[in-house]
């Protein structure tokens, strides 16, 4: 169950002029907090009318014993740009737990496909997948030198757990699609998971095939209450019925998180 | 005593927060946030058939407010009694459906059946959805035609009648003296004002269905005057609604001729706000000693409409 909360900035770590990466505490949220599950966080000050609507943002990391949640934020306007200034100390009303993570497996090999930002919920994912000891192999596409700086938010943590293209340079030009399609043809994987632009979960989505069915996509929609009221933010997905059709979802309490099999582009 | 009990012509109500349609889903998505009531809760438009709505994006922030063009995406009439009937069924206040039709047969058809089912109280006529093609605010824009269907879906209900107006109208009471004479037991306004936004860096509209309704603060003040108005003209009790999110943003609607207020885009920012306004005004009752609502709505109006 998800709850409205005080959250606290412990440190806001500028990566770039480009990323940054909160520290908040939130134990209420910490608790209960699943790999893809994201929270709604007020950006402005208390009773800001400009900018109105909280900001939904993927949890990047769980810290459960210290009661923290960490947030990858990419500035994109007004409301990340506040974000990004804010100052350690500062008190954001906070809704979360929010949605539906990923649903892990505890063996065989996991592909993890991010684009961008992108790489924000997979760190969390990574990480648990690992420690059950899950093979997991970490994908990023980025598409400029400031990006770069999202591959080691990935390597910081442990690299001994978390590889970052095993078997390859850890950087190449390319796209991140053709790099996930090599990796699928020479290894087999149980579990896919992909986080990123829609014009990369497109493409992924078509080049799947056969992998379709154990695969997780985490979507992005333009999200208004996060909560379920106000049906903004909705995504295609197959009718139940098996006739074909799509039906519109609700991506903050339908998703963000759905099945491969599932979602229509 | 309850210092806070609304009367909406036949319609009772524990007190005067309501919660208004489009921004609380299907009810049950807000009651784990709602720790008091609100008086009435306004389901998610209906339409007979089912609703994929309009494309996305479906909202765009703009300054003090929101745009949104979700296009009525709805489970449709079969469905929602079929599986949202039950999820409602143990929210203890009054739950208003929302309706809308491309006919007036459509709206006729909506307001018979549920009229037959125990866990609705009233019926709100949607006669202003700017987001759709045909009907919506095609009714709720022309006099003659918002006392056709008003008048039909009074014909055909057992429940209290809702009409809710649009504000993308030249003078708003001539559609409101249409629909009270129609026979509608109280008006709702109001609904969203047409707007846009164009993202200067594409050169391209925001919204996938390129208008959408503007909502949130932005528009208070036109909801103000348009309530005020329209209190001096009709005589069944108005619910207003329009960028209300504070108790002093709930009095100021109470003052211009509003019996109860509704709350919008304010729940979609932090859904606890309908109970707490609830409570805000319960304390300010009890401070200011107002045993009754009725002594200060309408407080604003010309003193000689101030009963």
């Amino acid at each position: 169950m998800s709850q409205i909360c005080r959250s606290q900035i412990i440190e806001v770590l500028h990566l770039n002029d480009r990323y940054s990466c909160l520290q908040i505490y939130a134990p209420q949220i910490a608790e209960t907090a699943q790999a893809g599950q994201f929270v709604n966080l007020q950006v402005g000050e208390d009773g800001s009318i400009d900018p109105l609507l909280k900001r939904p943002f993927s949890i990047h990391r769980i810290d459960r014993e210290l009661g923290m949640i960490y947030l990858l934020i990419k500035v994109v306007g007004v409301g990340t740009e506040k974000l990004q200034k804010m100052k350690a100390g500062q008190g954001l009303e906070m809704i979360g737990p929010l949605g539906h993570g990923f649903r892990l497996q505890n063996t065989g090999k996991a592909l993890l496909v991010a684009g961008g930002i992108g790489i924000a919920p997979l760190y969390e994912l990574a990480v648990q997948l690992s420690e059950s000891g899950v093979e997991v192999t970490v994908l990023l596409g980025v598409t400029d030198q400031k990006d770069l700086i999202l591959s080691t938010v990935m390597e910081e943590y442990d690299p001994q757990i978390i590889m970052v293209n095993p078997g390859v340079s850890s950087q190449r030009k390319g796209l991140v699609t053709e790099l996930a399609a090599e990796c699928l043809s020479s290894k087999e994987y149980d579990q896919i998971y992909v986080c990123g632009p829609e014009p990369m979960l497109k493409a992924l989505h078509q080049q799947l095939g056969s992998n379709l069915i154990n695969s997780q996509f985490s979507l992005e929609e333009r999200m208004g209450c996060g909560v379920g009221l106000c049906f903004s933010c909705v995504c295609k997905v197959k009718q139940d019925d098996g006739t074909g059709e799509w039906k519109h979802e609700r991506v903050c309490t339908c998703g963000p998180v759905f099945m491969g099999n599932e979602v229509v582009f | 005593m309850n210092r806070l009990s609304v009367n909406l012509g036949k319609l009772q109500l524990t007190n005067p927060i309501i919660t208004a349609s489009g921004t609380c889903g299907f009810g049950y998505e807000l009651s784990p946030y709602l720790t008091t009531l609100p008086g009435g809760i306004v389901l998610k438009g209906l339409t007979l058939e089912e609703r994929q709505g309009n494309p996305t994006p479906r909202i765009a922030e703009t300054p003090a407010g929101i745009l949104n063009s979700i296009g009525l995406q709805n489970p449709g009439l079969a469905k929602f009694k079929q599986s949202y009937r039950t999820k409602i069924a143990d929210i203890d206040t009054c739950i208003i459906a929302n309706i809308s039709g491309n006919t007036v047969e459509e709206y006729a058809r909506l307001t018979e059946e549920l009229s037959k089912l125990a866990e609705i109280d009233a019926i709100e006529v949607n006669i202003s959805c700017p987001n759709v093609k045909k009907g919506g605010m095609a009714f709720g824009t022309d006099p003659i035609a918002a006392h056709q269907v008003v008048s039909e879906v009074v014909k055909r209900s057992s429940l209290p009648v809702i009409a809710k107006l649009s504000p993308n109208v030249t003078d708003i009471r001539v559609i409101a003296r249409a629909v009270e004479e129609a026979g509608a037991d109280v008006i709702s306004m109001i609904n969203t004002m047409l707007g846009m936004k164009i993202d200067i860096r594409s050169g391209c509209p925001v919204l996938g269905n390129i208008m959408g309704g503007l909502s949130g603060p932005a528009i208070r003040p036109i909801a103000i005057r348009m309530v005020y108005q329209v209190a001096q003209v009709v005589d069944i009790p108005i619910i207003g609604m329009g960028g209300v999110r504070t108790l002093e943003d709930v009095l100021e609607m109470l003052m211009a001729g509003a019996t109860a207020v509704s709350v919008g885009t304010a729940t979609m920012i932090d859904p606890a706000l309908p109970s707490r306004l609830v409570q805000e005004l319960a304390d300010y009752c009890r401070e200011k000693e107002i045993v009754n609502l009725k002594s200060i709505v309408g407080m604003a109006l010309p003193s000689e409409m101030n009963v």
